[in-house]
């Protein structure tokens, strides 16, 4: 579904992505883990189109995205949820949610879609009207993931859900997901802790300093004695 | 000071604060939304009014009605200026952008002083001196007529930004423009379209001043100076905001005039200083755009 060959980028004069090669299939749970600064944002900013790559590939369903504006990549069916939820703070719940289904136009779809987040979600139907900086950081998180959804993606990527949240949200934030999942979504797990991000996944790459060190399934990997060490400290 | 004066002066400056806020709205949403201090927006106004003028003494349009045709024509002025202009330097630091609308608004005056000349001039319809009074106090037609104008104009906006799909881009861009880059939005166009409003509202704001005020090439520099004020005075962001500087800051006008004439500048920054010591995020605070 989405093939990475040869990808360089960054910022300006700082390359922070060098050589990196990645794929994910169509139905597929894929995670991204690295420490901070290993640049798995960097990766998915470029795949969405928010950073220009310097050179190399990125195709999904066959066709090269590479360099496309980020407008025409949520087109196509890639949707991010961010680091950070970076949710609209001066507009409700609601308004946030539906910017995610901005691009569409299927007005019928979009009903379902939204009854459905609200469901996975049923914390946000209270606070609809509410603005989205009053929320709490888990019920952001929420938000965020279900503007993620309102997209309708072929291909959703999360970028560092667990960062900051207490664990039983992250578990219920993640529960949600795997409902999302098992209705044959494919996703892009980004997180810091390998465990769980490992525990979610079926396949995982392991980016160490913009290079990918290592990638395999998730059972290969825990089994790994590097990623036991330097990343689950057992 | 009488009693009369008093109530006088309370109804004059509230019925001056729907054509302010008017005056700042255009300029608080282009600094709000593009982070563009668009020191030519005294000069969208002062072409709105020549739209007025020119379409009243040469076709006797009625003042009133020409507005959505000064609010059009301003409003394709504001969408090139920033799609073909503006758009070049968008990404450039905040002094970058305040040269070249200063160039702008240089430009923009010198050709209307050499096509329409330096003179002074009054768009005058029959109605122009008719008012009616409450008590004693008197209530001219064409103040209410501006100020209810106003109110319509600024409401509408209001329905626009909230209630629209598009209206809701155009804020989620003023909020986190790469979060909003991700749901798909077309940045380079919420910011041309902002900015035509921003200039559609200023062309309305410059045909309700030509009822009731002379204008000349040169009127703009006050009002770009006064949409500073109230922006900043009822905070940065929101239509409230907005509403409330423009009628905090029509008051000093007003009643400085009375009370202390000459001195009006003075005391509004005056104002300024203790309302931005007091609360720095201004009066409504910072709320981007509800």
């Amino acid at each position: 579904m989405l093939k990475i060959e040869n990808l360089n980028a960054g910022y300006g004069d700082v390359q922070v992505l060098w050589d990196v090669n990645m794929e994910i299939n169509e139905g597929e749970v894929v995670a991204l883990v690295g420490s901070n600064g290993a640049g798995k944002t960097t990766l998915l900013y470029t795949i969405s189109g928010l950073i220009k790559p310097k050179s190399g590939s990125i195709k999904f369903l066959g066709q090269e995205i590479a360099g496309l504006p980020s407008e025409d990549i949520v087109n196509l069916g890639i949707s991010q949820v961010p680091q950070g939820r970076r949710l609209f703070a001066g507009m409700t719940v609601k308004e946030n949610i539906m910017m995610g289904a901005y691009h569409r136009n299927d007005k019928e779809k979009i009903k379902e879609d939204f009854d459905f987040v609200l469901e996975l979600f049923p914390r946000m139907k209270e606070r609809l009207n509410q603005a989205a900086g009053s929320l709490s950081g888990g019920e952001q998180q929420m938000c965020a993931v279900a503007r993620g959804l309102m997209a309708a993606p072929k291909l959703l990527m999360i970028d560092e859900l667990s960062l900051g949240l207490a664990p039983l949200v992250v578990e219920t934030i993640y529960e949600a997901i795997e409902r999302v999942i098992a209705r044959g979504a494919t996703v892009l797990i980004v997180e810091q802790d390998v465990l769980l991000a490992l525990e979610q996944a079926n396949r995982a790459y392991v980016l160490d300093v913009g290079k990918v060190i290592l990638s395999g399934s998730s059972q290969e990997l825990m089994d790994n004695p590097m990623i036991k060490e330097v990343y689950m400290g057992i | 000071m009488g009693s009369l004066e008093l109530t006088q002066g309370v109804v004059n400056a509230i019925l001056l604060s729907g054509t302010l806020a008017l005056v700042a709205i255009g300029f608080s949403i282009v600094w709000g939304i593009l982070n563009i201090i668009n020191i030519a927006h005294g000069a969208f106004i002062m072409l709105g009014a020549y739209v007025t003028y020119w379409l009243f003494t040469l076709f006797g349009i009625d003042p009133f009605l020409s507005i959505p045709l000064s609010m059009i024509t301003l409003f394709i002025v504001g969408y090139v200026i920033q799609r073909y202009l503006i758009n070049l330097v968008i990404r450039a630091p905040l002094l970058v952008t305040f040269l070249l609308t200063f160039a702008l608004e240089i430009v923009i005056i010198n050709l209307a002083t050499f096509f329409w000349k330096g003179d002074l001039r009054s768009v005058t319809p029959a109605y122009s001196g008719a008012g009616f009074t409450i008590g004693a106090v008197q209530i001219p037609y064409v103040r209410l007529g501006a100020f209810a104008i106003s109110l319509l104009l600024t409401g509408l906006l209001h329905v626009f930004l909230t209630y629209t799909k598009t209206g809701n881009a155009i804020r989620a861009t003023g909020m986190d423009i790469d979060a909003a880059r991700l749901q798909g939005v077309k940045i380079a166009q919420s910011y041309a379209l902002t900015f035509a409003l921003g200039s559609a509202l200023a062309g309305a704001a410059g045909s309700l001043i030509s009822i009731s005020f002379p204008i000349d090439p040169t009127m703009g520099g006050a009002y770009t100076l006064r949409a500073f004020l109230i922006c900043v005075l009822g905070g940065l962001g929101s239509i409230p905001g907005v509403m409330l500087g423009a009628l905090l800051y029509a008051f000093i006008e007003v009643f400085s005039g009375i009370y202390a004439p000459g001195l009006k500048d003075a005391i509004a920054l005056f104002v300024l200083v203790f309302v931005l010591i007091v609360r720095p995020t201004g009066i409504a605070g910072k709320a981007f755009y509800h």
